[in-house]
């Protein structure tokens, strides 16, 4: 069924969507299609695997609930990492307003997860690739996520984020910097 | 990432394979229970419409609502109902339907009525009355003229 939904376009998979007695099917297909790479965004936001889980499940809550009113101004594709971003931001804003975190302990508290999780297969390198993402703003962490390692365009990243390439070139340059500075320390 | 060499030679050294991972067969898994949790939204959607009717504080609202209007509506529906006879209506009672009565009737009536002394004397004391009129000789006409 997954090669089935990616047999599909975005367009093909909304007029499913709206014909009667199909959505549910149609909606389906359009999980298949989309849960790896929106479970990788979150996931690299997150980083722990069942905040992500429960985070992609709220996703596709909200898509469904809301696809009946998506009139295609965006694609359904940069749509949907819209709603994971956010999603995934407000989950972070809630866990520090929940326990009182300063920003500083909070990066700690990721970097943890890091050491502690045991879906983690990287190596040295990579951990400490992603313990200097850490170091970084969240949206500028973001932005070099999907650059880096979802290999999105420019574009497509400026239609997610809601800003512009000229901006969003900046922040990648910058995140670039720090990360350097920070694998270079020892 | 190539192009990191010469501004990030650290990063260009790691690749952007992803090193995360997710337990075994999750991706299989997820659509199914995703499809759950949506026919489980619905069907909470509908419940949440649907049985607020018959939620206990809806029927114990309902039932005092109830209540409360029978009270109002038995405490001011009388008091609006009662007619009070103006003075006309009772001027022109007296003219127009007196004499269907006897003056033994109506002496009887006034006799039983609203004397605010008549309710509270007792047997003996009416006794006296009746003896005071026969031992003063007070004709029935007397009375009524008195009256």
């Amino acid at each position: 069924m997954v090669a089935e939904s990616m047999h599909y376009s975005d367009k093909e998979l909304l007029e499913i969507f709206r014909t009667e007695g199909r959505s549910d099917y149609a909606f389906n297909l359009i999980v298949r299609k989309y849960q790896e790479r929106l479970y990788w965004h979150i996931r690299r936001i997150l980083l722990d695997h069942n905040d992500t889980d429960d985070t992609l499940q709220n996703v596709f809550m909200k898509a469904w609930q809301a696809l009946d009113s998506f009139r295609e101004a965006s694609g359904l594709y940069t749509w949907l990492y819209r709603i994971a971003t956010n999603e995934a931001l407000s989950l972070l804003k809630q866990k520090r307003r929940k326990y009182f975190l300063p920003l500083i302990d909070f990066e700690k508290q990721l970097v943890n997860i890091i050491d502690g999780d045991e879906y983690f297969d990287g190596d040295e390198l990579q951990k400490k690739l992603q313990k200097a993402l850490l170091s970084l703003p969240e949206k500028q962490r973001i932005v070099f996520n999907m650059k880096y390692f979802d290999e999105m365009k420019y574009e497509e990243i400026a239609e997610v984020m809601d800003t512009s390439v000229g901006a969003l070139k900046a922040s990648f340059h910058h995140a670039v910097k720090k990360i350097e500075k920070f694998l270079s320390k020892d | 990432m190539k192009d990191f060499k010469k501004i990030a030679p650290e990063l260009s050294k790691t690749n952007n394979k992803n090193p995360f991972n997710v337990p075994d067969g999750y991706f299989d898994s997820f659509p199914v229970r995703m499809s759950d949790r949506i026919h489980q939204q619905e069907k909470q959607e509908v419940y949440r419409h649907t049985v607020p009717v018959l939620k206990p504080y809806y029927i114990i609202g309902t039932v005092f609502t109830a209540v409360l209007i029978t009270v109002v509506f038995l405490l001011i529906w009388p008091v609006k109902t009662i007619h009070e006879p103006t003075r006309y209506e009772v001027a022109r009672f007296v003219d127009d339907d007196i004499y269907h009565y006897s003056e033994d009737a109506i002496i009887e009536t006034l006799q039983k009525q609203d004397k605010p002394s008549a309710n509270y004397r007792n047997k003996s004391d009416k006794e006296e009355i009746i003896d005071y009129l026969i031992n003063e000789n007070i004709s029935l006409d007397e009375i009524i003229d008195a009256l």
